[in-house]
């Protein structure tokens, strides 16, 4: 079954990106094998706040090899090219794990993240903690969200840059 | 003088609830190295609201270590038998009195305290224990600061119960 992974990069303190959107404190560590960690997904999930930031810098990091989905409320999907955009977490979800294919990126934002959390619909948790603290910024997990319990799966120290890779098993819950 | 800071968090940022409480902190946590690094530290700083929960606690988890509670206001201290002595003032103020007394090693805990230090740039070295849980809102670790804090990653231990530990040093 394909897998729905939250893989960011997140400072100490917690933050996914600074107070207006830096991303500039995220150090690239050399051994880190990007190519290996983009093949292994062949969708990506964001909202639309991550998708419009994407946009600005010029598309993103989704590759022809990926399928990129838009979860948002507001956007048309006639404004919105290349991607498709559903208002329906729960049934994009549905659809994707049905089909067969690679594990699927959930790229965030935060608030999207939340909204899988309380659907029970995120696999994986990884995180690349950067040797910094920012004191502010947007939040790995924005407030206020459902507790969640978690089971260390994995965890890596990429020594050049003192990244610490975490990787979490959501715990399921009883279903709702 | 070196500062340190020995928490632990959830893996979403927060030490604590909103109430101030630690529930989603196992019950009874594997040894992860609290033991000896209060061994290594000739002081504990602590501000206000950390001495009054540390006070509710059934027994005192400090032993005989010299312990500095920050506040502006009496404090009552009766309670903790001589082993806490009170301080007011800059956080650069109480380095400097702790220093001019022979302490080398400082142990800065509690949410305020700790960013007033960090604020001072006055913290060195950073431990943070990750407990696998996301508790969704709380405590920030550090709270707001008036600009990043590079670190320098020291060293990683993963404990069995799916605690990992990081330390770090500031790097100046």
């Amino acid at each position: 079954m394909r897998r729905v992974r939250y893989s960011v990069a997140m400072s100490l303190d917690g933050y996914i990106a600074g107070p207006n959107g830096e991303y500039d404190w995220i150090v690239m560590d050399p051994e880190i094998d990007f190519g290996a960690l983009m093949g292994s997904f062949d969708a990506m999930l964001m909202g639309r706040k991550t998708y419009e930031a994407a946009q600005k810098m010029g598309g993103g990091p989704a590759s022809r090899s990926m399928s990129v989905h838009v979860l948002s409320r507001t956007l048309r999907q006639e404004d919105c090219k290349g991607v498709t955009v559903s208002d329906d977490a729960k049934g994009t979800l549905a659809k994707l794990k049905a089909a067969k294919g690679k594990d699927i990126w959930l790229f965030g934002g935060g608030g999207l993240f939340r909204s899988l959390l309380e659907l029970g619909l995120v696999d994986t948790v990884e995180v690349a903690v950067i040797p910094v603290v920012l004191g502010g910024g947007i939040p790995f997990l924005p407030a206020p969200a459902e507790r969640a319990k978690l089971k260390l799966a994995k965890h890596r120290v990429y020594a050049k840059t003192g990244t610490v890779a975490l990787e979490y098993d959501v715990a399921r819950r009883a279903a709702r | 003088m070196t500062a340190s800071v020995f928490v632990g968090t959830s893996l979403d940022g927060f030490i604590a609830r909103k109430d101030g409480s630690f529930d989603f902190l196992p019950d009874d946590p594997e040894p992860h190295g609290f033991e000896e690094f209060l061994a290594s530290v000739d002081a504990l700083v602590m501000g206000r609201n950390t001495f009054e929960t540390v006070m509710g606690f059934d027994a005192w988890p400090y032993g005989e270590k010299r312990v500095v509670a920050l506040s502006s206001r009496p404090l009552e201290l009766s309670r903790a038998k001589g082993k806490v002595e009170q301080m007011a003032g800059e956080p650069a103020e109480i380095v400097a009195k702790l220093e001019a007394s022979g302490a080398r090693h400082l142990y800065v805990d509690g949410g305020i305290t700790v960013q007033r230090f960090l604020r001072a740039g006055l913290i060195q070295r950073l431990i943070v224990t990750r407990v696998p849980v996301l508790i969704g809102q709380g405590i920030p670790l550090f709270g707001a600061l008036p600009h990043d804090i590079r670190l320098r990653h020291l060293a990683t231990r993963a404990y069995a119960t799916g605690l990992v530990q990081s330390e770090y040093e500031v790097v100046a």
